[in-house]
């Protein structure tokens, strides 16, 4: 039974001023009138229209020249077209034979590596004002950089081959993440750090997580995009935790035990 | 609380090596190995199994493994306990054979086709009475050979309530667990969609967050956060914030309204254990600790709520050759042993590399729905779809709409199917109200209680707008 009030979400809010307050700080938000029991038109068609955009931000394609002015050397996963990508996870998690073999271990530090994941606007939108900032920071706290990879049809774990590859340090994935239900959270970016352990590093590694095979650990910055983590603040932010994590020699949850 | 049976008092057979099971089918040869196979084979067409090699190789196998499984007995499939990739059983595996024995006996003889046969003609005190001698792979073996009227039918009858701070779950009842996500646990926000959900009638079995950060102080938060809510809308409901179990354990430990104790589950050891970092044990613990120190220890029945879903197993490759549906009644065996308040899948969450498109999501759900049901749990549904799978909107509404109408105790409300951090779409409170006012089963309006929320005092009308929405309302 819908009484007078069902609906009215002012109804636990003090003032109009309160509750805009409220909804400013809330995403997705287009609105609480209702038809009945289904919401109002105007919501309806705001969040179709959202969704709608979301959805195609999956089936955009990888195009270098909206990721800026950085040099990169393109490299494909194993998935061949977007539908393995999409169906096999373990695809996009391992490099096309031609791509492997382009790659040779080096003595850098850090490999910076940039991937549509499942969302290539995401990486569109963020990477052209994050990656000068990463570089820049990078450079200035005196790790010696790989020139960085575009990977095409990339998952997170393919970094873990990558880093394999170029036997460096670190890896950083800069990876669109699967869109969220409106326009904003569609262009979602995560930054995942991965250490490549060895030595005492990989000992320690192994005495945390008890798990004695353990080759990598990971940090991850998520939510970069303008409505969450500013692009140019996530440089900043992401440059700062790779050094630390090469300074101390451990990610994730060890690195956070330590601090 | 129940007592819990040690795991190493459950009598469970010992393994046997694979057999062979062979059909002429009009013409037709098939050939299958072990049960594993047969039941991968059996089921409806599905990415997970594709992307796992247990896919039938067309319509004439998989019916020919149908009608292989459905001439098994219940007997046959309970002395072939299914291993993990080292020939063990496993943890999951063995607390699923902590069945009644008797009500096993009673239908040991029946093959899966006679069994689905009797759950159709029963009553629901007999079918109540059949799931309590079923393991998961049983229940999951006669979902294999139900359509879905009779996915429906069943768990139609096997609708079972609950009781914490209120009760859920009585036959004619939809609720509704209000999910206020946000992405930075943003609590304006957070109280913003509670106030949203409560004003529709939402979150009447429970206002539970899924934390973007898990540690003590931000759980701790939260809960205080909802705690503060519920109160001051004096609703008659419970709170939750879904964190790992061993978060809210130390929540509890601190004094924090840990009313209700959640966790997600998997259906094989190795992912519940490596990847979930939880063991039985541990669950044991939880329930222990909820039962002696739960804020609700005095009036509830039941404290404690699980997630499940098919195909994180085979996601984490840790699905030891098992399919996502049977995978998934595991799930349902685990969770069985604590007499959960609520249970819900969120089928679909995970993305196309287990279910591609509408229909693979649809009739998963009507499976996940019928086998925890069968198994005695109080379920509630979470269908589930993300947008890098051929699911659309209307897919996910044709799914909720079947799942009412098999009397799911209660849906999701996340506003607008937008979940706000964890990227997916879920159902909404309005679309649960939408389906408690067409739900066939609902009493006719002369006889409900038709009450309004008109007239009343605020606190007394905020607390009308989120009680139990019946059928008819």
């Amino acid at each position: 039974m819908r009484g007078p009030t069902w609906g009215d979400v002012t109804q636990f809010s003090e003032s109009a001023a309160e509750l805009e307050r409220r909804v400013e700080r809330l995403p997705a938000a287009y609105g609480f009138t209702s038809a009945g029991p289904r919401p109002a038109e105007a919501v309806t068609r705001a969040l179709r229209a959202n969704v709608a955009v979301a959805r195609e931000a999956i089936r955009a394609d990888l195009d270098p020249a909206r990721l800026g002015d950085v040099e990169f050397l393109r490299i494909d996963s194993a998935a061949p077209d977007r539908a393995t990508h999409l169906a096999d996870p373990a695809a996009g998690s391992r490099l096309s034979p031609e791509s492997l073999a382009a790659l040779r271990p080096g003595d850098d530090d850090v490999a910076i590596v940039v991937s549509d994941g499942l969302s290539a606007e995401a990486v569109h939108h963020a990477v052209p004002e994050m990656l000068p900032v990463l570089l820049d920071g990078l450079a200035g706290g005196g790790a010696r950089v790989a020139r960085p990879l575009l990977l095409h049809r990339g998952r997170v774990k393919a970094a873990e081959r990558i880093a394999d590859a170029l036997a460096c340090r670190l890896v950083v994935l800069l990876i669109g993440e699967r869109p969220g239900g409106d326009e904003s959270a569609s262009r979602s970016m995560s930054a995942y750090l991965v250490l490549r352990l060895s030595g005492e590093e990989r000992s320690a590694a192994a005495r945390f997580s008890g798990n004695p095979d353990v080759r990598f650990e990971y940090s991850v910055v998520s939510n970069i995009h303008a409505g969450g983590l500013p692009p140019v603040e996530a440089g900043g932010v992401v440059a700062r935790q790779a050094l630390e994590i090469l300074d101390r020699g451990a990610a994730g949850n060890r690195l956070a035990a330590q601090a | 609380m129940r007592r819990l049976t040690p795991p190493a008092e459950i009598l469970v057979p010992e393994p046997r090596p694979d057999e062979e099971y062979r059909l002429d089918l009009l013409g037709h040869e098939t050939r299958f190995t072990g049960l594993k196979e047969l039941l991968g084979a059996a089921d409806v067409p599905k990415a997970g199994e594709r992307l796992a090699g247990l896919q039938a190789h067309g319509d004439v196998e998989r019916e020919a493994a149908r009608t292989v499984l459905s001439g098994l007995t219940l007997r046959h499939i309970h002395d072939r306990p299914l291993t993990d990739e080292r020939g063990r059983v496993d943890a999951v595996m063995r607390v699923n054979y902590d069945i009644d024995r008797d009500a096993y006996e009673e239908l040991a003889d029946l093959t899966v086709g006679e069994l689905k046969e009797h759950l159709l003609r029963c009553s629901p005190a007999q079918a109540r009475r059949a799931g309590t001698g079923l393991t998961g792979v049983m229940a999951a073996a006669v979902a294999k050979v139900m359509d879905v009227h009779e996915l429906i039918l069943v768990a139609r009858k096997l609708k079972r309530s609950t009781r914490a701070r209120t009760e859920i779950g009585r036959p004619g009842t939809l609720h509704s667990r209000l999910q206020p996500n946000h992405p930075t646990d943003d609590l304006d926000a957070i109280g913003l969609l509670v106030h949203q959900g409560l004003s529709i009638g939402a979150g009447d079995c429970l206002i539970g967050v899924n934390p973007a950060i898990d540690t003590v102080e931000n759980v701790t938060r939260i809960l205080r956060h909802l705690d503060r809510l519920r109160r001051d809308a004096g609703a008659p409901t419970q709170i939750c914030v879904l964190a790992h179990v061993r978060t809210q354990l130390a929540c509890l430990e601190r004094g924090a309204p840990v009313e209700i104790m959640f966790q997600s589950l998997a259906g094989t050891e190795r992912t519940l254990t490596e990847e979930f970092d939880v063991t039985v044990g541990l669950l044991d613990e939880a329930a222990q600790a909820m039962a002696e120190r739960g804020p609700l220890r005095d009036e509830a029945e039941q404290v404690m709520y699980f997630e499940t879903g098919q195909g994180s197993e085979l996601t984490y490759g840790k699905h030891e050759g098992i399919d996502m549906t049977t995978c998934e009644a595991l799930c349902y065996g685990l969770a069985r042993r604590y007499d959960p308040f609520m249970v819900n899948n969120v089928t679909g969450f995970i993305g196309p590399e287990t279910h591609r498109d509408d229909m693979e999501m649809v009739l998963s759900n009507l499976q996940d729905h019928f086998m925890g049901k069968l198994l005695g749990l109080p379920m509630g549904m979470a269908p589930c779809y993300t947008l890098h799978a051929d699911i659309s909107m209307e897919g996910h509404q044709v799914a909720t709409q079947l799942l009412a109408a098999a009397g799911a105790n209660y849906f999701m409300d996340v506003h607008l199917t937008v979940d706000r951090m964890l990227a997916y779409f879920d159902t909404s409170g309005h679309d649960t109200r939408r389906c408690a006012r067409c739900t066939a089963s609902s009493p006719p309006r002369s006889t409900s209680t038709g009450r309004s929320a008109a007239g009343s005092s605020p606190a007394t009308r905020r607390a009308r707008s989120c009680a139990a929405p019946r059928g008819a309302t």
